[in-house]
């Protein structure tokens, strides 16, 4: 059992350590542009030019962006919050229990 | 393993540093919503940075946190000092998902892009997957010495990934922003400000929070050292 949880352990420490590395040597691709557009290769914008169909605005947008990222912020603490709430009212449980158990020291 | 205090009730200093620190996040958001400008060239979701880059500095104040206490622990050998380690880290990895998936949703709309292997970017992704090893080996490892000593260690040699992060927009090459730094052209004086509490802000709430969570593992430790006592009498079967 402990052989096995060393195993994963250490799969995931050499996970750790090469994975970003391993994808750092991917040669980079272009520049990122503000006009690149997901699914498009660098060939299609080096080859042909098309004309945009409607306004010609951008299609991001910005205040979606910063809602979600705000609404991320406040979701990461507040699952923390409550995983932290949970843990200290199960183990607070636990030691009035092996505090009875063990009576008046 | 030493005496781990029994978890008491939050006093009342606790209260005024959570209501401060409350307070505080109201005027941070009136500063960044309504006080500070809308960037010329980003526009609105540059007000990202207002929270992406404290909590980077709080991801800093986690990780160095956990290297105090390991060096600590490793030198004094009191289950304190691990469990702040543990704290440390674990708040350290909180902030630093914020920043891992806050940053992404701002280089959509400035880069054209969620993600690029920038300096700063690989270097914080490593450093988030250094310390998640460590809190796996925290959450699957026994509890006993060697592990703490084992996890210490790490926590350890992952502290220089944080001055790695931080440099590394300096000494490589990037897309990464450096406004912040003598390089860069700095912020609007408005701008200052809403940074400026948003950074006061963040430092009380990663003392709470890890703080906090410094509480909850001393009682796991005050539970651990209650099982191993009422197991040395037989007194588990009972109950």
């Amino acid at each position: 059992m402990i052989r096995a949880r060393a195993l994963l352990f250490a799969t995931c420490v050499a996970w750790a350590a090469f994975a970003p590395v391993a994808s750092a040597d991917i040669p980079p691709g272009p520049p990122p542009t503000p006009t690149a557009q997901a699914g498009e290769t660098p060939d299609d914008r080096a080859t042909g030019f098309e004309a945009v169909e409607g306004a010609s605005t951008e299609n991001v947008s910005g205040l979606g962006l910063m809602v979600v990222a705000y609404g991320l912020v406040w979701a990461f603490t507040m699952l923390y919050f409550v995983r932290i709430s949970r843990l200290e009212a199960t183990l607070a449980a636990d030691v009035a229990r092996l505090e009875k158990v063990l009576g008046p020291e | 393993m030493a005496d781990a205090k029994v978890s008491t009730p939050p006093s009342q200093r606790w209260f005024v540093l959570t209501g401060l620190a409350s307070a505080l996040l109201f005027v941070c958001l009136y500063l960044i919503f309504f006080y500070a400008p809308t960037e010329r060239q980003m526009g609105i979701v540059q007000k990202i940075f207002y929270f992406h880059v404290p909590s980077a500095y709080a991801m800093y104040c986690g990780y160095l946190t956990g290297a105090v206490g390991s060096v600590m622990y490793l030198w004094k050998r009191e289950d304190k000092w691990d469990a702040l380690a543990l704290a440390g880290v674990e708040v350290g990895v909180l902030f630093c998902a914020v920043v891992l998936t806050t940053g992404p949703l701002w280089a959509r709309k400035a880069w054209g892009v969620y993600w690029t292997w920038d300096p700063r970017l690989t270097t914080t992704l490593l450093a988030g997957m250094v310390y998640l090893a460590y809190l796996s080996l925290r959450s699957f490892g026994e509890t006993g010495d060697a592990e703490k000593r084992f996890a210490a260690g790490l926590s350890i040699v992952g502290a220089p990934t944080v001055v790695l992060i931080h440099y590394s927009v300096q000494r490589w090459r990037g897309v990464h922003p450096t406004v912040i730094t003598s390089k860069g052209r700095g912020l609007d004086p408005q701008m200052w400000v809403a940074f400026g509490t948003s950074l006061v802000f963040f430092t009380l709430f990663v003392a709470v929070i890890i703080a906090l969570r410094y509480r909850v593992e001393r009682s796991r430790q005050r539970v651990e050292e209650l099982t191993l006592r009422a197991a040395e009498r037989g007194l588990l079967e009972e109950s």
